[in-house]
């Protein structure tokens, strides 16, 4: 392993067979760790996962009790990782988040001291950040693009890995403040939890009202997160899969796309950051399965939580009840491969 | 490697496809070259045809065989093979491009992967999509070669007879007719009506006709229109000569000495003893007291001067069957004018039993000896006169009948049966083609015509105005009103589809009674959207099949020109101000305040285009 980059690996041939083994081996443990405490919601956990490597930030839209917390809290501690928790309320402050200058009394005299807010965690759930005001959503969303947080003069730098996991609530719409979308744009994924099977739910009764479950396990250090997080890196992408995601990326644009849907309904399309989540979400998705590159496959995978915020509406679109996800469907189902 | 055997197993089906492909272009050919040869006299040897089919074959294949196929290509197919996951495809770009492990364990892989790639199973065999053509090619060469020229020169097509009858009618579709046709038979024969009688049984004549299919759908719609032109004179003749009759009852009641008999020709309605007894009690009272019935039978003989018709004066006058008398080719003008000039034999009935109830008037008065005979005649006349009236109701059922028949006749529905015409008649009441055949867009154009014409005079009223009305008996008389306004519609549609009878302007004269909407009462309100667009010019609205208007579309519609009522406005200015308030007042995205104000901006209502000023 070489130094020259922080967290860079180098690798023979050979050694990246193994690093890809290890890395399916070590993401399905955590996988599984995850499961022992999670009922279902199975996508969620994995893209969760996946953003946690991507060293994105994820934005989950669902009714509360589904699960988020326990998720969260889950892969931090089987991660090893501190977590914190931040329930976002109208009331609540820019210093709430990320931790004000306290004035303390020494012998030497009075000084100032930073209390550090919970946002200096490794993992923060901001849990209906649509509570909160936009004040205090700029807050929280500027430390995640930073990954360091400014008080005064002074700049706080945040422990890697950092990660970020929102909730929105989609019932609840009275007395909120919608992210505004060059905000959604700072996610990686946006996720949606689906309400438990009644298999599922037997099983979370079974679990939830019997003896206390075991505490989680740790099946991964921070120190091999951020291995995992270099491995990602270094996938190498075929030209003709990254030229997928160009043109994927260019006909959510209602100016230059091949579909008259996009044209009709579409306002914005995706940013060059749609382009770099598809392309990592893909990464992650060839690595889970073993491989050393993408596929178009893997691209349609990651396709719809990468593009879902990121394809802004226009009115006609809302007023006729048109969906993102409809679209990127539409356009996944007629955009070809090779031109 | 395995994509070079890929690669050669595509260019062998590409040279395949290429070779039945040039082979059937080169059939084709010959085929129509050997045509040719045989009309002149000639025709090549098989072993020259085969060299050209072969020699066409050779030149498909080379040319498709020759084409390039890209090497991504092969690895796409070699990685469906394989597991769909792009590794030959991935390591085919990343070979030269990428030096890094990664790519160098990629490249192991996919060399590993493709050892066991058997090339059958990415390019698997399969038959030459032009094979049918080269089949049809085939036989066309083999029909050109085989057939005698003979035969083709003499061929001559056959002639497609023409029907020009119609089918016969389902059983039970004229049922109602018949019903009609037999009660009104039935009338005639109790009232001695000859009138009823030689309609009805020339309604019923045609309902057979009609039924036999041996009337095609001109002559059917040419003979009931002058059977309804018919009906509708006669029925109007019979409601004269029924106020006329009642008009001269009353002034017999009027006097004492008389009254026995008005009573007995108020009464007349059917049979002959009612005449009798109205005879019997006038010639008594003639006897009794000459004086007396001298002048009542005077007031009776004024009164029919005064009954409506006779002069063409009366308050009915606007009633008679004007529309009617345009359908009739023949007439081409209103009865009254025939009546006065003398030319109507119902009118002259009338002058002819007036003048018979003066002259008994006189010679009662004068004590002349013919004075009770004279007035026991005018009585029978009298009694005969109400029978006459009593067979306007059935003449008017006989005019409906054959009005509604001619308007399914018009609209194609007869000969399909009754489900069929329910289904023309939903079609019809959204708008689209009443009936099946191309006679029906004509109908179904000429009646929303017909309607627009009679919505947009502003005097029409509405259905419900004959309800409760003093003279509502007088309005069902009319053979004009008698039918709702759809009948009356189609009716006129029919006479425009069959290419005579009224034109659709006539049609939108009436004044829309019946059981359509007839539109405001008072003509369209101010603001209302017929309002508007009569001050705008007529605008073209391309249109086009699709599913209809989206609801942002409608949303837009609700508010555009003209349409917005002002109620729509009112509420429209009550929201945008409290939207303005709160978008003010509260933290809104921006992303949302756009769409917000671009929401309001398109219900915005917006007032109709005012027409330009003609310049001075």
């Amino acid at each position: 392993m070489s130094a020259s980059r922080p967290n860079q690996i180098d690798l023979s041939a050979e050694a990246v067979t193994a690093a890809v083994a290890a890395f399916r081996t070590d993401l399905d443990r955590l996988l599984a760790e995850i499961g022992r405490r999670l009922v279902g919601q199975t996508d969620v956990a994995g893209a969760v996962a996946s953003a946690l490597l991507a060293g994105g930030h994820v934005l989950i839209e669902g009714v509360p009790g589904l699960g988020k917390t326990l998720l969260v809290r889950t892969a931090a501690a089987a991660m090893d990782l501190t977590f914190s928790r931040v329930q976002f309320t109208p009331d609540l402050m820019p210093a709430d988040v990320i931790g004000t200058n306290l004035i303390v009394d020494e012998a030497g005299g009075r000084r100032f001291e930073f209390q550090k807010g919970p946002i200096f965690a490794h993992v923060v759930l901001a849990d209906e950040i649509n509570r909160a005001t936009p004040k205090t959503q700029s807050a929280l969303l500027e430390a995640m693009q930073e990954q360091s947080v400014t008080v005064g003069k002074q700049t706080y730098a945040l422990p890697p890995p950092f990660f970020v996991l929102a909730t929105q609530n989609p019932i609840e719409m009275e007395g909120t403040y919608p992210l505004p979308e060059a905000q959604l744009d700072r996610f990686l994924f946006k996720l949606r939890a689906l309400p438990p099977t009644g298999a599922e739910l037997h099983q979370i009764l079974d679990r939830t009202t019997g003896a206390p479950e075991e505490a989680t396990r740790v099946v991964l250090g921070r120190e091999r997160l951020l291995e995992m997080r270099a491995l990602v890196r270094q996938v190498p992408v075929a030209r003709p899969i990254q030229d997928f995601v160009v043109r994927m990326v260019e006909a959510t644009d209602p100016a230059r796309s091949p579909s008259a849907d996009v044209a009709r309904f579409v306002r914005y399309g995706s940013s060059p950051r749609g382009a770099q989540a598809l392309i990592l979400g893909a990464k992650i998705e060839a690595l889970r399965a073993g491989r050393f590159a993408p596929s178009f496959a893997d691209v349609r995978r990651v396709a719809i939580p990468a593009l879902r915020h990121r394809v802004l509406l226009n009115f006609d679109g809302e007023a006729e009840g048109i969906t993102a996800d409809a679209l990127i469907e539409k356009l996944l189902a007629t955009l070809p491969e090779m031109p | 490697m395995r994509l070079g055997q890929v690669r050669r197993r595509l260019r062998l089906y590409a040279a395949l496809e290429g070779g039945v492909a040039g082979a059937a272009l080169a059939m084709l050919a010959l085929a129509v070259g050997v045509a040719l040869a045989r009309g002149g006299g000639s025709a090549p040897g098989v072993e020259v045809v085969a060299v050209l089919i072969f020699l066409g074959a050779a030149a498909g294949a080379i040319v498709r065989g020759a084409r390039r196929i890209p090497l991504a290509r092969c690895a796409r197919l070699a990685d469906a093979a394989l597991d769909g996951q792009d590794r030959l495809l991935s390591a085919l770009f990343l070979d030269a491009a990428d030096p890094s492990p990664f790519a160098r364990a990629l490249v192991a892989d996919a060399v590993r992967r493709a050892e066991s790639l058997m090339p059958r199973a990415a390019v698997p065999a399969r038959r030459p999509a032009g094979l049918p053509a080269l089949g049809i090619a085939a036989l066309a060469l083999a029909g050109a070669a085989l057939f005698p020229a003979s035969l083709r020169a003499a061929r001559v097509l056959p002639t497609v007879p023409i029907a020009e009858r119609r089918a016969p009618v389902p059983a039970g579709t004229l049922d109602a007719e018949r019903e009609v046709a037999r009660a009104s038979a039935a009338e005639a024969t109790r009232l001695g009506d000859e009138r009823l009688a030689a309609l009805a049984a020339d309604f019923d004549r045609a309902l057979r006709r009609l039924a036999s299919g041996t009337l095609s759908d001109s002559a059917a719609l040419e003979l009931l229109r002058a059977l309804q032109a018919r009906a509708a004179l006669a029925a109007w003749a019979a409601k004269r000569d029924a106020q006329a009759a009642e008009a001269a009852a009353t002034a017999l009641e009027a006097s004492a000495e008389t009254r026995a008999a008005g009573k007995a020709l108020a009464q007349t309605g059917g049979g002959a003893s009612d005449a009798e007894q109205a005879s019997a009690a006038l010639g008594a009272s003639a006897t009794a007291h000459p004086t007396e019935t001298a002048r009542a039978l005077a007031s009776a003989a004024a009164s029919l001067a005064d009954a409506p018709g006779e002069t063409g004066e009366g308050a009915d006058a606007k009633d008679r069957p004007r529309r009617l008398s345009r359908d009739g080719s023949s007439a081409g003008t209103a009865p009254e004018k025939t009546a006065r000039e003398g030319g109507d034999p119902e009118a002259r009935h009338l002058e002819q039993l007036r003048r018979d109830l003066d002259g008994a008037a006189s010679a009662c008065r004068d004590g002349a000896p013919g004075c009770r005979s004279r007035a026991e005649q005018g009585g029978r006349d009298l009694a005969q006169l109400g029978r006459q009236g009593a067979a306007r109701d059935s003449l008017q059922r006989l005019q409906r009948s054959a009005e509604q028949l001619r308007a399914r006749v018009g609209r194609g529905e007869l000969g399909v049966g009754d489900t069929q015409a329910m289904r023309s008649f939903g079609r019809a009441a959204k708008g689209k083609s009443a009936a099946p055949n191309g006679t029906g867009d004509a109908v179904s154009a000429s009646v929303e015509d017909a309607q627009g014409d009679r919505d947009g005079t502003g005097s029409s009223r509405p259905a419900g105005d004959d309800e409760g009305d003093d003279d509502s008996d007088r309005d069902r008389d009319d053979p004009r009103e008698g039918t709702s306004g759809a009948e009356t519609a189609a009716a006129s549609a029919a006479m425009a589809a069959e290419g005579g009878g009224a034109s659709q302007d006539e049609a939108g004269s009436g004044n829309g009674i019946g059981h359509q909407p007839g539109g405001a009462p008072l003509g369209p309100r101010p603001g209302d959207a017929t309002a508007a667009r009569a001050t705008e010019a007529h605008d073209n609205v391309p249109l086009a099949d699709g599913a209809g208007p989206g609801r942002a579309e409608v949303i837009g519609t609700a508010a555009g020109r003209g349409f917005a009522s002002p109620g729509y406005a009112r509420t429209f200015s009550d929201y945008a101000a409290a939207v303005e308030d709160a978008l003010g007042a509260t933290a809104v995205p921006e992303g949302k305040r756009y769409l917000v104000r671009r929401y309001f901006d398109l219900i915005r209502p917006r007032p109709p285009r005012l027409p330009p000023r003609s310049a001075r």
